[in-house]
Order: structure tokens, then C-alpha cells, then sequence
């Protein structure tokens, strides 16, 4: 598997398409934190910058995944589930180069916006957990792994509850109470739902060593291995067209 | 043996529906259809990809999905890695699963040589003309030394001179102990290279023919017509042999060209619409133009006066004999 992610990571640096990570990385260093002198506002431009990553590599890297050339080097390998990790590494691996130079940029061109080393470094471990989760729901909202119907599920799925607040506003008052009553229970259940990735982003930008965040932590360890584990199903189940 | 039997075939979501094939091991088979009859996803589900596929799929006398290094597969849309050598490509593919060993550089020079790329081993693929490009495509589905080859319209967009290259190669590969499945629209002229031909329409095996019987066709006639009722279609088989009815279009062949007027009148008695006649040279050719829909051609050979037309043909026959 390490020698089909190494060719992976190889055409994306050798046809130049890392660019596009690494130019961002340097242009939100330059343009975006520039001008600051806070820290926290720093780190969260960090997190939604490694996030937008992880969803622009993600996209780009199960287009090349699904090309019938590509798919060649797929009848080789052990198995399908072989080659869709393959390109679930490489694609960490290709995010992770944009943090660390958006980081490494930040220290040369916003010095008076980099964090301390120690909030940084405990930074991290949240950070590689928001890598991942976005990568594995990207991979599962593209063609490569999921179906029309799947990947419409999974987007009201993530849609709905992070737009609930906004279709509670709207509910007209002349609405029975035990109706409402529903809504607001929807609510609840959806803030439960969506509590584990709100708290690990804010974990990436105020982290803390306690019990809670130690749950956190398993808990989305446990939802990341879920994810995981259904974005390889789908893929072993779907049909390529190599020919 | 058979190396690969597929036992009544359907693929939800395509063409593909109730095919049943079996493709003896060491052959040369040919799967012939007009574009979107459902070759490639026949192809694909013989390499293990069709996730949907229904019914049985055997290969090698396993039904497992996916087989390792076993199946090469060339496909008409070639995207190959400009940065690499031909040889890097090769040996990257080789070494892919198991990493280098005594036999790579071997079997990438023999890829190599079958494909006729002795004099571009060290040239970027970036510079290889797009026939040079399809001959390193075939190169790395060679690469492994599958047992199995799947080649998907390998002279495709070709010019007839590089057409004749490729047969060329495909011809001395047959020599070299595969199974090889080739799906082509059959505007090639490969029936040289097959032992067995598949005729496919709209995802459905129409006619299989040997190798002996498509080069003994001296001559094929279509008649495309208006559906043709049940009656009809009875009446028309039993006239001869070399009469290859499908809803809308008869096919005739070798001794069943001779029987044309006497399948005219059936289809006139049954008042089956005839649009056209096409008397063509390739006999693959008239097989394919059996997926494709009439066009409607009535006002132009009214059935009237092409029947009229072959009496007349036929009385001055009589006459002169």
C-alpha cells in the first residue's frame, strides 16, 4: 500500500497540483494573519483554513481515484479496500504538508500572530482528529465512494442539523405547542448530534487537558473509525467503470 | 476448459441484461456492439468492478471479485502520467503489489517488445503520440503477465495504418498462452483475430459465431424493419439457415442471402414495414448495425418497389439460366 501512496503523492507533486495547498498555505499566512497580533484568532484560521483543505484535496484526489487509468494500478493490488486507503493516506498526507507550511509561514511572515509553541503543539492532536473527520466526509460525499442517494442522505444529514436553528426561527408562532415542542426536541438532539465536531474544532483553538475533552476525544475517535470503516464499505460495493 | 462463464448476467442500471457467455481458456473471443450496447460494462464485470452485477460471474473457476494481478485490462480512454519514462511506468506497475524482484526488468522488456516500444523505453510519456500512448497502455496491462486480458476498442480513434500495427501486436499476443476478450464496434477489420464472436445489442448476446463462420461469409444483406410479429419471426427462421432475426432487423447470411425474396413476402404478408435494404462489404459491420434504431428510410424504398425490384431480379435470373 506505502508504494501506491508514494505514486500517488508523487503525480500530485510532479503534475504540480500541490500548488494550489501550498500557494493557499502561504497567501492565508501573508494576506489573512499578516496584520494580527492574536493568537487565538490565528489559531482558528488555522483550523478553517486545514478544513477547506482537507475538503479541496479530498475532492481532487477521488477524481483521480475514479480515472479508468488510474483504476489500472486497482486490478494489481490486494484488494479494493487497499486502494481506497491508499488514497485516504495520501490525502492526509497532502493536507497535513498545507498545515505545516501555512504554520511555517505564519512564523516567518506574522510572527506577532504565532501562537506559543506549547498551545500549539497541544493543538495538534485536535487538529489531525479535524483533518481526518473532513477528509473521510468529503470522500464520502464524492461520486468514487458513495451513490446519488447516499450522498444526498449524508448531506441532509450533516445540512439539516447544523440549519435547524435557522428553520426554528422561521416556524410560524400559530404552530400547535406540542409541535413545536418536536422541533425543539429536534434541536436538542441535533445539538447532541453535532456537539462532538463543534467541540473538537473549539478544542483546536482553546485545547484543554480534562476529563471532558478526554471524552470528546473518544468519542470522535469512535465516530472517525465508524466513518472510516463506511466510506471503505461503500467503496468496496460500488461499480467502477475501467473500461 | 472455460476460463470465463458468465451464467445469465444483468447489470441493474445498464444495457447488460440476461447474457450468458463462455469463453474457453487460451482463446481469442470478440464481443461486437454498436457504442452503448454494453461492452465495456461486460468488461468490467468480468474484471470484478460491477458492484450490482447479478448472476453468475466465473473466472478461472472462481466467482471472487477482485483478483489480484491476474486480469489486464486496456481501455480507450488513456491518461497516463506525463512526468514518467515508459519503463518507470512499467516498473512502477510491476513492482505495485509485491516490490521489486529478479523477474521485473524481464517481464517490463517484455511488455516492452510485445508492444513494439523497444525505442521509447526513455521517453517521457509526455512526448508519445496518442497511438504511442495506446501502446504503452496495453504495455501495462501486459506488464504483470495477466492470464486474463480485457482489451476495450483497442483501435479506437486510430489511423487504418496504426489500426493494422495494433492487430499486428494483438495477433502475436495470442501466442502468448492468454485468455484475451476484445470489445469493439467492429469497424476494425480484427475478425482474423478471434476463434469465437459474441454479437451484442441493446446489453443482449444476439448471435455468437465462430471464427470459421464469420470468414466464410461471403456475402450479408440487413433488413431493418418495423417490429416484426412473433408469426413472422417463425416463419422467417425456419426458411433457412444463416437468418439472424432480432425484433427489428433480419440478418442474412451465407445461404439465408438466397432466401431474401422469399422473406419479403413473409414480411409483406404480415404487413412488416421494410425501412431499407443495406447490401455492405464487412460482415462485422452489418452484424453491429443491427443494435442501432431504423432510420426511417420508408419513403425512400417503398416496400412495394424493393419487393418488385428482386422479382424483377430474380425472373431475369430464371430467364437467363
Amino acid at each position: 500500500m506505502m508504494r501506491l501512496v508514494r505514486w500517488i503523492l508523487d503525480d500530485y507533486m510532479r503534475t504540480q497540483r500541490i500548488l494550489v495547498e501550498w500557494v493557499a498555505a502561504v497567501g492565508i499566512a501573508y494576506v489573512a494573519l499578516h496584520a494580527h497580533s492574536d493568537a487565538a484568532s490565528t489559531l482558528a484560521t488555522w483550523s478553517l483554513s486545514v478544513i477547506a483543505f482537507a475538503l479541496y484535496t479530498t475532492s481532487v484526489i477521488a477524481d483521480i481515484a475514479e480515472h479508468p487509468s488510474n483504476l489500472v494500478r486497482l486490478l494489481q493490488l490486494e484488494s479494493r479496500r487497499t486502494y481506497i486507503v491508499a488514497f485516504l493516506v495520501a490525502t492526509f498526507i497532502i493536507v497535513a504538508s498545507g498545515y505545516a507550511l501555512l504554520v511555517a509561514a505564519t512564523y516567518l511572515f506574522a510572527q506577532a500572530a504565532f501562537p506559543d509553541w506549547q498551545l500549539w503543539l497541544t493543538t495538534i492532536p485536535a487538529i489531525i482528529m479535524l483533518i481526518v473527520t473532513a477528509i473521510i466526509v468529503m470522500m464520502l460525499l464524492t461520486p468514487l465512494v458513495a451513490g446519488p442517494l447516499q450522498r444526498l442522505a449524508l448531506l441532509a444529514f450533516i445540512a439539516v442539523p447544523l440549519a435547524w436553528g435557522r428553520v426554528i426561527a422561521v416556524l410560524p408562532d400559530m404552530l400547535p405547542g406540542t409541535v413545536m415542542a418536536a422541533f425543539q426536541a429536534m434541536s436538542t438532539f441535533f445539538g447532541i448530534m453535532l456537539w462532538p465536531t463543534m467541540q473538537l474544532y473549539s478544542l483546536t483553538i482553546n485545547p484543554q487537558f480534562d476529563t471532558l475533552s478526554l471524552l470528546l476525544v473518544v468519542i470522535h475517535l469512535l465516530i472517525i473509525s465508524g466513518l472510516t470503516v463506511l466510506a471503505v464499505r461503500w467503496y468496496d460495493r460500488r461499480s467502477l467503470t475501467i473500461a | 476448459m472455460q476460463y470465463v462463464s458468465l451464467t445469465n448476467l444483468n447489470i441493474p442500471g445498464s444495457a447488460i441484461r440476461d447474457v450468458t457467455l463462455h469463453i474457453p481458456e487460451g482463446s481469442c473471443y470478440g464481443i461486437i456492439g454498436a457504442a452503448g450496447t454494453g461492452k465495456s460494462m461486460l468488461l468490467n464485470a468480468i474484471a470484478g468492478l460491477s458492484g450490482n452485477a447479478l448472476g453468475g460471474i466465473s473466472v478461472a473457476g472462481s466467482s471472487g471479485h477482485h483478483r489480484p494481478g491476474s486480469i489486464g485490462i486496456l481501455t480507450p480512454r488513456v491518461q497516463l502520467p506525463a512526468h514518467l519514462t515508459v519503463l518507470e511506468l512499467l516498473t512502477r506497475l510491476r513492482t505495485l503489489r509485491n516490490g521489486a524482484d529478479d523477474q521485473t526488468e524481464a517481464d517490463c522488456y517484455s511488455a516492452i517488445r510485445w508492444c513494439a516500444l523497444e525505442q521509447l523505453t526513455q521517453t517521457p510519456i509526455a512526448k508519445l503520440s496518442f497511438f504511442n500512448k495506446r501502446r504503452v497502455a496495453l504495455a501495462m496491462a501486459l506488464v504483470n503477465k495477466p492470464a486474463l486480458l480485457l482489451l476495450d476498442e483497442p483501435t479506437v480513434d486510430l489511423a487504418a495504418h496504426e489500426q493494422q500495427v495494433m492487430i499486428d501486436i494483438l495477433e502475436n499476443l495470442r501466442e502468448r498462452n492468454m485468455t484475451i476478450i476484445i470489445a469493439t464496434r467492429g469497424n476494425a477489420p480484427m475478425e482474423s483475430l478471434f476463434d469465437q464472436i459474441a454479437v451484442l445489442s441493446a446489453g443482449k448476446i444476439i448471435a455468437e459465431l465462430s471464427a470459421q463462420h464469420i470468414r466464410d461469409m461471403q456475402r450479408t444483406l440487413m433488413i431493418r424493419t418495423s417490429e416484426i410479429p412473433t408469426a413472422a419471426y417463425e416463419h422467417i427462421v425456419a426458411i433457412e439457415s444463416g437468418i439472424i432475426v432480432t425484433r427489428r432487423n433480419i440478418v442474412l447470411t451465407g445461404d439465408g442471402v438466397r432466401s431474401l425474396a422469399q422473406i419479403l413476402q413473409v414480411l409483406l404478408h404480415y404487413s412488416v414495414h421494410i425501412f431499407c435494404i443495406e447490401p455492405r462489404n464487412h460482415p462485422l459491420a452489418d452484424l453491429v448495425m443491427q443494435a442501432r434504431y431504423p432510420v426511417v428510410l420508408a419513403h425512400r424504398y417503398p416496400v412495394r418497389l424493393l419487393t418488385n425490384a428482386i422479382r424483377e431480379s430474380n425472373a431475369t435470373e430464371e430467364v437467363a439460366s
